[in-house]
């Protein structure tokens, strides 16, 4: 079945709904087996399926009207004939019913495409058993770091001391297998976890079983899980698999289990999808202060988080107190999984479904308005109705019934626009939104979209209805149709005006202030040069590469070769590509400064490069010098985890100095006034490293965080075993990434190449969110803007052409045509000004709410607000000047000799 | 009786079928004219079941056939209400050709 017909018949069973409960159970089955063949008959055309659809729909609709009233046929019951009437009426000015309709289906469209999308990601439960009791343990430093990964010390001792978790467990995401030995080598996302993390997930594999609490031993750990993709996609589903021993990184691991299609838990870097767990199985709690832990546990029965959370504060502080060396000042911060896991997205997700409902609303108050107009040109026709003995209930249903009609040719077109747009922003969005890939047109958005249509009805029949009201029969048959004399109030119609400026007003400063964010993002400088960078990630398996001599040796090698191709003037190698996922941070003691207290140590991020890293990237050396060669050293790595990992083998013959480069603000923090050229530090459990140079700060994490303290240490030094090659070149494109492939392959042909992409796209990329909800919100405004001209130009010209008589009067009487064409504009600018009012403080609202989102831009900016607030009253102008203009050219003789 | 009602006694006059067979059957003797949708098929299946002119015949068991569908086979009832209709229908069509060759 292709992905059309999928679709197709997800979309056919949502709308078999619309038969009565009895009829689908009966018929159901045999239906859909009906509509699959139809649906593979018609094949993937565009015009077949439209032709499938259209069949398929007319035939539902008609039959399912049937089935829920079978008793008005024939008989002609009053709701069928309300019906009729009701399309008649509709039908009788095809124009304004069309227009109505396609605004409908526009706004309804897109509110339940956003809403289908918020429901996905934020609303619906977690796929796991009793997700509600999934928490995550954070460990948090004080009021400024909420969120830090959990260190070797704590983790095992929370899980020992406290009693509100029914299970604790751990993910650590430092390492990437590459699998070799079936096809293609492939890098997998590798998470590692404690078998407690497959209990507090509560995951049932496919086949075989999780990992026992025995394999979390060291030396027990050669066991893996894979996940249902890599199952089907590298083992062809063997049912076989489990027991069979599949080579990682080079190792033997023994496959026990496979993972059910939809555990696909955690995400990787970039929100991808785990291939393979393996259990953490080492000594965690020797890696005292290594902060690489992901904390998940699951509530017992009854517990709050509150109750969890104090527990968790006592524990945290009797460790601060047993081991003041690595946790002093550190607590605990208890938190539900779900909301961590969307709190990226939350408030951009947010503000998209709030600028798409406001968008609604403008569309309603719109129609509204159009209705007005025709419920005022046809106060007629209903006063010669209730004259001749209709009762108002009877044209209160009348209306309703039209208002039905709206909504079910509105809801539908919507239903079916928001199925496309579902498709749409899956396909294009940004893969690190959890869970926006199971959005779908269900039984909840297709709710939502009924519920909203079914709101609209009753307000665009109730709209006319209020007027009906007031319908003085014999005043209005005296009158005729013709304009009153007096002039007319339209209170309800003013009012509509009112709002609708102020909601555009709304979306419009969103908008603007997003636009303004994003535009100095993309004006900020990172500190380094992207254009022009190829990036490609290795990862050597331990097996072959176990001697970080050989490591530093393969990475050289590597990058000889790739200098000599066509148009590369530079290569490097790192462990953190800049504005990557990855980070490391560690406590650093300055030489010639006392010893810090323990919690209060002095903090760096640090990364691992080659001596050609900064010409690569364009990142100039402000003092100093950068690395060379010559750097390499015997003894590695630098940097000792805790106390007693033994001093590296080497470590006592002469050889070249431990070195470093820092960034400037490193410099300036830690050795502020003097040149730190020549000084020394240390880094955790590291010999004494001098700073060799001063570079640039780059905005290494990502474009928005500020450059922190951060220093760069040279790959000779400290050994990696995955990397990130840099590749400057004239050109990105053309052979380049071949002959990369073909650089690498020359020297290891069993060695995965993978993830070949610019340095640009990695940039880029990190700005696709708030590039898609810049650019949706801007569209929303740019919508509204216009659905708030087409309103105020409405009722304008409405209202003006009332006071025709007046206006002619007016004239007749001496006015001046500049003082007629000021009086309509006045109206209009009043309007308009009142609805700006209104709309100041909603717009401050959002914005105050969303001020995560902005980026050196407060909620309240002045221009912001001036500026939109001028656009809307422009705009405003131009939609009052054309009815002006009418009203300017009035020919008094005409218009009185007429009335 | 509908046009509905009207061919599908037709094609199961013929032979016992499900519905998708009904549908195809139609659509193959009238020449495509009449395509009948899934929701029109079995909304007139329904009917037809309720009046008893045609039953319903499960699921066949054992063969290759698709589990999914159910068989349905025209009644007594069913047949004498079809000769009925068509004889209607004969009657009207000699009238039809008499009047239409002398205009």
């Amino acid at each position: 079945m292709s992905a059309h017909e999928i679709r197709g018949m997800r979309l056919y069973r949502q709308l078999l709904r619309l038969y009565p409960s009895a009829f689908r159970r009966r018929f159901e089955t045999e239906m859909t087996a009906m509509f699959a063949e139809a649906s593979a008959t018609a094949g993937t055309s565009s015009s077949a399926r439209l032709a499938l659809w259209r069949t398929v729909l007319s035939d539902l609709v008609r039959s399912a009207w049937r089935e829920r009233f079978p008793e008005r046929i024939g008989g002609m019951g009053e709701l069928a004939y309300d019906a009729r009437q009701a399309w008649r009426s509709v039908t009788r000015a095809p124009l304004l019913g069309a227009f109505v309709v396609l605004l409908m289906a526009l706004s309804i469209g897109s509110t339940t495409a956003i809403f289908s999308i918020v429901n996905a990601v934020l609303l619906r439960p977690l796929p796991f058993a009793d997700p509600d009791r999934l928490v995550m343990i954070w460990e948090r430093r004080g009021a400024e770091v909420a969120r830090n990964p959990v260190g070797g010390h704590e983790y095992p001792e929370w899980q020992a001391r406290s009693g509100s978790f029914a299970e604790m467990g751990a993910v650590a995401f430092d390492r990437e297998y590459n699998l070799t030995g079936t096809g293609e080598p492939l890098t997998l996302v590798s998470p590692r976890v404690t078998s407690g993390f497959l209990r507090v997930m509560g995951v049932t594999p496919q086949l075989g079983r999780i990992f026992t609490p025995d394999e979390d031993q060291p030396g027990r750990g050669r066991v893996a899980m894979i996940s249902d993709a890599l199952w089907r996609g590298r083992f062809n589903a063997d049912p076989a698999i489990v027991n069979r021993t599949i080579l990682l990184s080079g190792e033997p691991f023994s496959v026990v289990g496979v993972m059910p299609p939809d555990f696909q838990f955690p995400p990787g870097p970039g929100g991808t999808r785990p291939d393979v767990w393996t259990p953490i199985a080492e000594p965690i709690h020797l890696y005292r202060g290594r902060h690489y832990l992901f904390v998940v546990a699951r509530l017992k029965p009854g517990l709050t988080i509150e109750a969890a959370q104090s527990e968790m504060d006592a524990i945290a502080a009797g460790i601060a107190t047993e081991l003041p060396s690595v946790s002093k000042g550190h607590g605990a911060s208890v938190r539900p999984l779900h909301g961590e896991l969307v709190l990226d997205v939350r408030p951009a997700l947010l503000v998209l479904f709030a600028a798409v409902v406001l968008v609604l609303l403008i569309g309603c108050c719109n129609v509204a308005n159009l209705l007005l107009a025709r419920a005022a040109a046809r106060q007629q026709e209903m006063a010669v109705r209730v004259a001749l003995g209709a009762g108002r209930l009877r044209l209160a249903r009348q209306l309703l019934a039209e208002g039905g009609v709206f909504a079910i040719c509105g809801g539908t077109g919507g239903a079916l626009l928001a199925a496309w747009l579902i498709a749409v922003a899956t396909s294009i969005a940004p893969g690190d939104v959890p869970r926006l890939q199971t959005a779908h047109l269900d039984g909840a958005s297709l709710a939502f979209a009924a519920t909203v249509s079914i709101l609209t009805a009753l307000l665009f029949g109730l709209v006319p209805l209020a007027q009906l009201a007031r319908v003085q029969v014999a005043e209005r048959l005296k009158h005729g149709s013709k304009g009153s004399v007096r002039p007319v109030r339209q209170p309800l119609r003013r009012a509509l005006v009112i709002v609708e400026v102020a909601l555009t007003l709304i979306v419009a400063v969103s908008a603007g202030l997003l636009l303004q964010s994003f535009n100095r993002l993309l004006h900020v400088d990172p500190g380094f040069n992207a254009g022009g960078v190829t990036a490609v990630d290795l990862s050597l398996p331990s097996t072959r590469y176990r001697a970080a001599a050989s490591q530093s040796r393969f990475v050289e090698d590597a990058l000889a070769r790739i200098e000599g191709l066509p148009g590369v003037t530079a290569a490097a190698a790192t462990n953190f590509v800049p504005q990557g996922s990855g980070y490391s941070g560690i406590p650093i003691g300055i030489e010639g400064r006392p010893i810090a207290e323990p919690g209060e140590e002095a903090m760096a991020g640090y990364r691992v490069v080659t001596p050609q890293y900064f010409e690569a990237l364009g990142i100039p050396i402000l003092a100093g010098r950068g690395f060379t060669p010559q750097d390499a050293r015997v003894a590695v790595p630098l940097i000792r985890w805790f106390a007693q990992q033994p001093q590296p083998t080497g470590f006592d013959v002469p050889q070249a100095p431990p070195v470093a480069v820092v960034n400037q603000t490193m410099a300036r923090q830690y050795w502020p006034g003097v040149d730190p050229v020549g000084r020394r530090f240390t880094a955790l459990f590291s010999p004494a490293i001098t700073v060799i140079g001063v570079v640039k700060d780059s905005r290494n994490r990502a474009l928005a965080e500020r450059p922190e303290p951060e220093f760069y240490l040279s790959l000779g030094q400290e050994p990696q075993s995955k990397v990130t090659l840099l590749v400057r070149a004239r050109e990105s494109g053309g052979a380049l990434p071949a002959g990369l492939r073909a650089s690498i392959w020359a020297i290891d042909r069993d060695l995965p190449v993978s993830n070949v992409r610019t340095l640009e796209d990695i940039v880029n990329g990190n700005l696709s969110l708030f590039r898609g909800l810049t650019s949706l919100v801007s569209g929303f405004a740019v919508i509204a803007l216009v659905l708030t001209t087409l309103g105020i130009y409405a009722v304008i010209s409405y209202t003006t052409a009332q006071r025709t008589y007046e206006i002619g009067v007016r004239l007749a009487l001496g006015a001046q045509r500049r003082d007629i064409r000021h009086m309509v504009v006045v109206n209009g600018i009043g309007l308009t000004l009142a609805g700006i009012a209104a709309g100041i403080g909603g717009a401050y609202a959002l914005a105050r709410y969303a001020s995560q989102l902005l980026y050196e831009v407060q909620p309240s900016d002045p221009f912001t607000y001036a500026a939109l607030s001028t656009v809307v009253l422009a705009i405003a102008m131009v939609a009052t000047w054309l009815p002006a203009r009418r009203a300017q050219r009035v020919d008094p003789v005409t218009v009185l000799r007429n009335e | 009786m509908t046009a509905a009602v009207l061919h599908i006694l037709l094609s199961l006059a013929g032979d016992d079928r499900h519905g998708l067979g009904i549908a195809a059957d139609v659509k193959a003797f009238t020449n495509g004219r009449l395509s009948l949708g899934p929701g029109t098929l079995y909304g007139t299946i329904k009917r037809l079941l309720e009046a008893g002119l045609i039953e319903d015949l499960g699921s066949p068991s054992g063969d290759e056939d698709d589990p999914r569908r159910r068989y349905y086979r025209i009644t007594a009832r069913g047949r004498r209400a079809l000769e009925a209709e068509t004889e209607g229908l004969a009657s009207v069509l000699g009238v039809a050709r008499r009047r239409l060759k002398t205009s």
